[in-house]
């Protein structure tokens, strides 16, 4: 008998007499009492409140601009797949950021695939590159507006519906996906609060308002 | 670094309060800030209605677990995961060293898991030939020291800061008044090259959901992503009683958990983790192995009362409410979980015997049931226990001996006052050690002085 049978059988002889609990239903519909603005504000109170930064911007080209600006002040960049369409857009190939490998540069870059306002959280995706998200101190996520779901269960229904690049199957989720509601953080040592243990300790989400129009060529 | 197992409870506890008086100063103000961030987080909902709701998924869960389980297998194999099952610790272990020696793996970083000190994964792998460390900050700390952690959550709270400064000089000559945040960058940097160098990353798993076959991870400081994003490997320990239907019944249970655990409305990372790299991803583990493990789980589910205990999260809320757990930390309960649940799951998976005396590690004061977020019963099963101890004889024969001898003098009046006539001429202090049963009490206490009258002569003459 495989270790697999064995232990089904012995669920089952416990179970035998049990009476069985039904399902309780749909956690929806539960908030906080605490909340009560748009989705957007929400998402930016709780980020905050974890210790993340938020900026926002109307268009995508205002936001790269701003990235850009922000990302000035490093000496070594890495950026997610999906995100160095938006890093650059509207940049002139000499404004190009050059690229390094994501364990030994100071910042990374990268596209989330939305945010979830209950929880404060930005939804990252294995097509982006897990290292650039994980690796570098300080951590860039764009995530549009349009795509800050109210819950955490309708964020990842919809990402477990979306077609996602190099993944011909829609109605599964991804490989791996990491919810990511604020920096790397620790309270092991002594009980004191310390930021940046092993993940980055800087999250920095960059809301694009509205997505469209996007003027660059792929 | 293993337990000696629950037998010495009693002593183990007196020791900790004489020795390492330091130990209860950090537990008590670690379990402080616990109590007031959970009663802070459990403010800001409809914390009775959650709570309800998680009882009643996680129920469900466990009275359909066979046939969740076999989705869950059949979701990850889906996936590209390999799905292994475990009866016991042993034949957990075997399966480790298996894909150990199919992979030549010779460095392995792991994620905080309470079933990995369960199985006793660490011993096993460095038998193994294999390099195996920490990440999990608190458990880095207590590994370089070579103890078992004191916590479900966190695992060096009985350690102070000046313990880890004295450590960190000791280990990467850092300044003995270093800060935290100069010794966590010490370990981060120490770490770092481990995670980068790992041939393996082995994590537990806080959830595993059927409808899509996803290990469901949560924590704060980003090691677990790392550990199961980096190496070409990972293997994941998860117990059977994980199991959770749906992605949505996740997503309530993961803001349940992080409230309950630490106040938080979720833990700044929560991984989900369905199998390894695609084609379309640029990077991650090549192979996941999700090892389902037994272990005495399905004993424990077998008692038609202490099943319920298996709908634990592991939030570690019982513990930090626990006038009993404050006062020690968790070495001296002598196994992986410690305070008021270790307590009622230990006799169910290690059988009563073996868990003795944990259910009377505990005063039956109540306070972990109003704090628990899957209300599981914990008072009520303490007493499940003790009655099944008196039962099979397990309770010291002095004791039945001393109830038996109560209950008949109780049942005759004449002999119940002479008796306690005789009680109150005796001096409690001096006299108390002699008597069987209340020298247990007063040997670690003052006494009070006994009244010169019975409660009836004082009520006959008129109480002012």
């Amino acid at each position: 008998m495989t270790a697999r049978s064995s232990i089904l059988d012995r669920v089952r002889i416990a179970l035998a007499n049990r009476e069985v609990v039904a399902h309780p239903g749909s956690f929806e519909g539960w908030r906080p009492f605490i909340h009560s603005g748009n989705p957007t504000e929400q998402f930016t109170e709780m980020f905050e409140a974890a210790g993340g930064e938020v900026v926002s911007f109307k268009t995508q080209v205002e936001a790269s601009l701003w990235v850009r600006g922000f990302l000035a002040d490093f000496n070594s960049l890495s950026v997610g797949e999906l995100a160095r369409g938006r890093l650059n857009e509207d940049a002139e190939p000499d404004e190009w950021i050059e690229e390094m490998d994501p364990s030994v540069v100071e910042a990374g870059v990268s596209l989330a695939f939305g945010a979830v306002a209950e929880t404060g959280s930005l939804i990252m995706t294995p097509q982006d590159g897990r290292r650039a998200q994980l690796l570098p101190p300080v951590h860039v996520v764009f995530v549009d507006q349009a795509k800050i779901y109210e819950t955490l269960s309708e964020g990842l229904v919809a990402l477990k519906n979306e077609v996602l690049p190099g993944d011909n199957e829609s109605g599964r989720l991804p490989s791996a996906v990491g919810l990511h509601s604020g920096p790397s953080k620790s309270a092991d040592i002594g009980q004191v609060l310390v930021k940046g243990v092993h993940g980055p300790g800087r999250v920095v989400a960059v809301i694009v308002e509205s997505a469209e129009p996007r003027t660059s060529k792929p | 670094m293993s337990f000696s197992g629950p037998k010495h409870y009693r002593a183990e506890s007196a020791k900790a309060l004489k020795d390492r008086p330091s130990v209860r100063a950090s537990v008590t103000s670690a379990t402080d800030t616990f109590n007031a961030n959970r009663s802070e987080a459990y403010s800001q909902i409809d914390s009775d209605l959650w709570r309800d709701w998680a009882r009643d998924v996680k129920s469900h869960a466990l009275t359909n677990l066979d046939q969740y389980l076999e989705q869950a297998e059949t979701q990850l194999l889906a996936n590209g995961a390999k799905v292994h099952w475990a009866e016991t610790a042993h034949d957990a272990l075997g399966l480790l060293e298996e894909i150990v020696r199919d992979h030549g793996i010779g460095t392995a970083v792991k994620a905080k898991s309470m079933l990995s000190e369960e199985l006793g994964i660490n011993e096993h792998l460095e038998h193994l030939g294999v390099h195996v460390r920490e990440t999990d900050l608190g458990e880095y700390i207590i590994q370089l020291i070579g103890e078992p952690p004191s916590h479900i959550v966190g695992p060096a709270i009985h350690r102070s800061l000046e313990d880890c400064q004295r450590l960190f000089h000791e280990t990467f000559g850092t300044p003995l008044d270093d800060g935290p945040d100069a010794l966590a960058a010490a370990a981060r940097e120490a770490l770092r090259e481990e995670f980068l160098a790992a041939d393996l990353g082995i994590s537990g798993g806080n959830f595993l959901v059927a409808e899509t076959g996803t290990v469901a991870l949560i924590e704060n400081e980003g090691n677990i992503r790392l550990s199961t994003s980096l190496p070409r490997v990972h293997i994941a320990l998860v117990g059977i009683e994980k199991i959770v239907p749906r992605l949505e019944d996740v997503s309530g249970l993961v803001q349940l958990t992080s409230r309950a655990a630490t106040g938080q409305p979720i833990g700044n990372f929560f991984s989900l983790i369905q199998g390894p790299k695609r084609d379309g991803d640029i990077d991650g583990p090549e192979e996941v192995h999700v090892i389902l493990v037994d272990n005495g789980r399905t004993r424990l589910l077998a008692d038609d009362k202490a099943w319920e205990a298996l709908r634990c999260v592991r939030c570690g809320a019982c513990l930090n409410i626990c006038p009993v757990y404050r006062q020690t930390g968790g070495h001296p309960y002598g196994w992986t979980y410690s305070g008021p649940i270790g307590a009622i799951i230990a006799p169910g998976m290690l059988g009563l015997e073996e868990a003795m005396p944990l259910p009377y590690a505990s005063s039956l004061c109540g306070a972990c049931v109003d704090e628990c977020p899957v209300r599981i019963p914990i008072p009520e099963l303490l007493l499940h226990w003790r009655e099944k101890a008196v039962e099979e004889g397990l309770t010291p024969s002095i004791e039945s001996a001393g109830l038996k001898a109560y209950t008949k003098a109780a049942e005759r009046p004449g002999i119940f006052r002479a008796a306690g006539a005789m009680l109150r001429h005796i001096p409690l202090d001096a006299g108390g050690r002699a008597l069987p049963i209340l020298s247990g009490w007063v040997k670690e206490r003052s006494a009070p002085e006994s009244s010169a009258k019975s409660f009836m002569q004082q009520w006959k003459e008129g109480i002012e």
